[in-house]
């Protein structure tokens, strides 16, 4: 388990991650609609 | 249906039941039953936090969309990673802490009684209707595209879950969930195999879905600020994440999922599975459905997908006038067909020709789909329903008639499995709020744990009869459905905002609490009645903000509860 102290840490580092990849997979959606719609 | 079909869904519904059945040793004590002695590993919630969120109506209604519509629906569920993460630092250390078996609970804890009363009857209320709905929509359908008896077919999905719910508690919802997303996802799999595997030799899945995306169908985001839309990228963004932090942060049907997780690390891990995994599974499901679309236009489809819809029309008067619309469209089918084999063929002979042949693929098919409408109109005459709409119908239909045996059990069996694994959260969360909530807080407050025990057993099995009446019901009255879905969207938002109240503030007190909610559902139905063409999605955030503005004003006015969290 997460040692308190360091818990925003990994809270900080997991939102960055997970907003990281929800705007790489916007990125994906819009790119497959520019792509094959063209 | 062929035999081996039907033993693979036998196969299923004995395996599940089985499998819930002999979770009931681990439920001797209450907290076993609702919440799992809090033992569960992060990813069996984050599975059964998914599984529950995905019923048999979003998995056949979302291909059906796919079909239709494309890709759009997917931003619908942009606001759901953010919602995950303030749920993360928000309630789930709030309620893991509070050691409450129901969100509701920690409102009386934080605010009084009368405020956790109403928002528990209103979930429960809400909750136990839509729990009906949740099995009258596949039954409804299965029962249309297979010619099954009705009352038979909610039956079947409703009593199995309900005996192995009742007797195996939130262990045997969970563990079943597991199995059942695995059925549902194995399914996915299949489907888009034989999808695949169905273009003809010359059409290259590069090729079919360049065909697809010259009709708009891969456009997945669109970024006007509007709110008369549904699915725009900014309802789904803001829209959704309020929706969804109702759903995920306020429903017991979910609160109750990741209550029952090892620790507070381990309930956020479960709901991050949901923020990394959600939007790429809803989008393959919607891209099934786009498969579907390139599938039949290749390979004729009917020219409705409601078989019981268009036998009435042909026993009705309009029968010649149906004769002549088919006809038409027998014809558009096999132009629209030539033009996409044309399409898909010019990718490779440069862009002035592959622009010529995907607009003459999109004329064909604007005509086909202009033939489809007045076919719909016909049916809304003849059967008198105005809103005649058989997209529900889509993907079905293409199990039913495209899939090999065997494949057909295993796609009928993951339609259970959806509608199954929803049921059975809802029902054990209906049990808890009815328990916890209400019998021991204001019925019988001092019994034993054994006596809590069978009351609980009890009322899941009684939820489960009512669910199963009220979908039968449902089924002979189409609108109720939509009742339903308007009801709860009249107060999602508003008990997103008491607990805002409860979490985010601390001088909000239950009385300013209490009138904000009622002052919110007042909103959000004024708005959803005057203002009927704002897209609900923003209807959540109207909610919450009344009930914050109102909750606070009535707060501050009355002094405050400095009371600490």
């Amino acid at each position: 388990m997460t040692a308190p102290e360091n818990q925003p840490l990994t809270i900080r580092a997991t939102a960055v991650r997970v907003l990281a990849t929800e705007v790489l997979v916007i990125a994906a959606l819009w790119l497959l609609g520019r792509y094959f719609s063209a | 249906m062929h035999w081996i079909d039907w033993a693979v869904v036998a196969a299923y519904l004995v395996w599940i039941v089985y499998d819930g059945l002999r979770r009931t040793k681990g439920s001797k004590q209450v907290e076993g039953y609702f919440l799992a002695n809090r033992s569960l590993p992060w990813w069996a919630v984050g599975l059964s936090v998914m599984a529950t969120q995905l019923s048999a109506i979003t998995l056949v209604g979302t291909t059906g969309q796919g079909y239709q519509d494309g890709l759009r629906f997917v931003q619908f569920y942009f606001g759901l990673p953010l919602a995950m993460l303030i749920l993360s630092v928000t309630v789930v250390p709030f309620f893991h802490r509070a050691k409450v078996y129901t969100a509701y609970e920690y409102l009386e804890q934080r605010f009084d009684a009368k405020t956790r009363a109403l928002t528990s009857f209103l979930f429960v209320v809400s909750r136990g209707l839509s729990c009906g709905v949740i099995i009258a929509a596949p039954a409804v359908i299965l029962s249309i595209v297979l010619g099954w008896n009705l009352t038979l077919t909610v039956l079947a999905i409703g009593v199995p879950t309900a005996v192995y719910t009742m007797f195996g508690g939130v262990q045997a919802v969970t563990w079943t969930d597991v199995k059942q997303m695995v059925v549902i996802v194995a399914g996915l799999g299949a489907a888009i195999v034989v999808l695949l595997a169905g273009l003809p030799e010359e059409v290259s899945l590069l090729g079919a879905l360049h065909v697809a995306g010259s009709t708009g169908r891969l456009e997945a985001l669109d970024f006007r600020f509007t709110l008369t839309e549904t699915y725009t990228f900014w309802s789904g963004l803001i829209g959704g994440l309020f929706l969804m932090l109702s759903y995920f942060g306020c429903d017991q049907s979910q609160v109750q999922r990741y209550l029952t997780a090892r620790s507070i690390q381990e309930g956020r891990d479960s709901l991050m599975m949901s923020a990394y995994v959600k939007i790429p599974l809803q989008a393959l499901v919607l891209l099934t459905g786009v498969l579907v679309f390139v599938f039949f236009l290749f390979s004729p489809p009917p020219m409705l997908f409601n078989p019981v819809h268009e036998e009435r029309v042909r026993a009705s008067a309009e029968s010649a006038e149906y004769e002549r619309l088919q006809g038409r469209f027998d014809a558009l089918y096999q132009a629209r067909r030539e033009a996409a084999l044309g399409a898909a063929a010019a990718r490779d002979q440069g862009e002035p020709a592959f622009q010529a042949a995907t607009r003459e693929f999109r004329e064909r098919d604007a005509d086909l789909m202009a033939l489809r409408r007045d076919a719909a109109g016909l049916v809304a005459r003849v059967s008198g329903d105005a809103r005649y709409n058989d997209v529900n119908y889509v993907f079905p239909t293409f199990i039913t008639t495209r899939m090999p045996i065997g494949l057909i059990g295993l796609m009928i069996a993951a339609i259970f499995a959806a509608a199954m694994s929803s049921i059975a959260a809802e029902l054990n969360s209906l049990s808890a709020a009815t328990v916890i909530d209400f019998y021991r807080r204001h019925v019988r407050r001092e019994a034993p744990d054994s006596h809590y025990l069978r009351v609980s057993r009890i009322a899941t099995g009684a939820w489960g009869l009512l669910a199963c009446g009220v979908a039968v019901y449902a089924t002979t009255l189409g609108s109720l459905i939509e009742v339903v879905n308007r009801f709860g969207s009249f107060f999602y938002g508003s008990i997103l905002g008491v607990f805002v109240l409860a979490i985010g503030t601390r001088r909000a007190t239950g009385t300013g609490a209490f009138v904000g909610l009622i002052a919110g559902m007042a909103s959000v139905a004024h708005v959803a009645f005057w203002y009927p063409e704002i897209s609900f999605l923003w209807h959540n955030v109207i909610g919450v903000a009344a009930v914050v503005l109102v909750g606070m004003t009535i707060s501050v006015r009355s002094g405050g509860a400095r009371r600490e969290r």
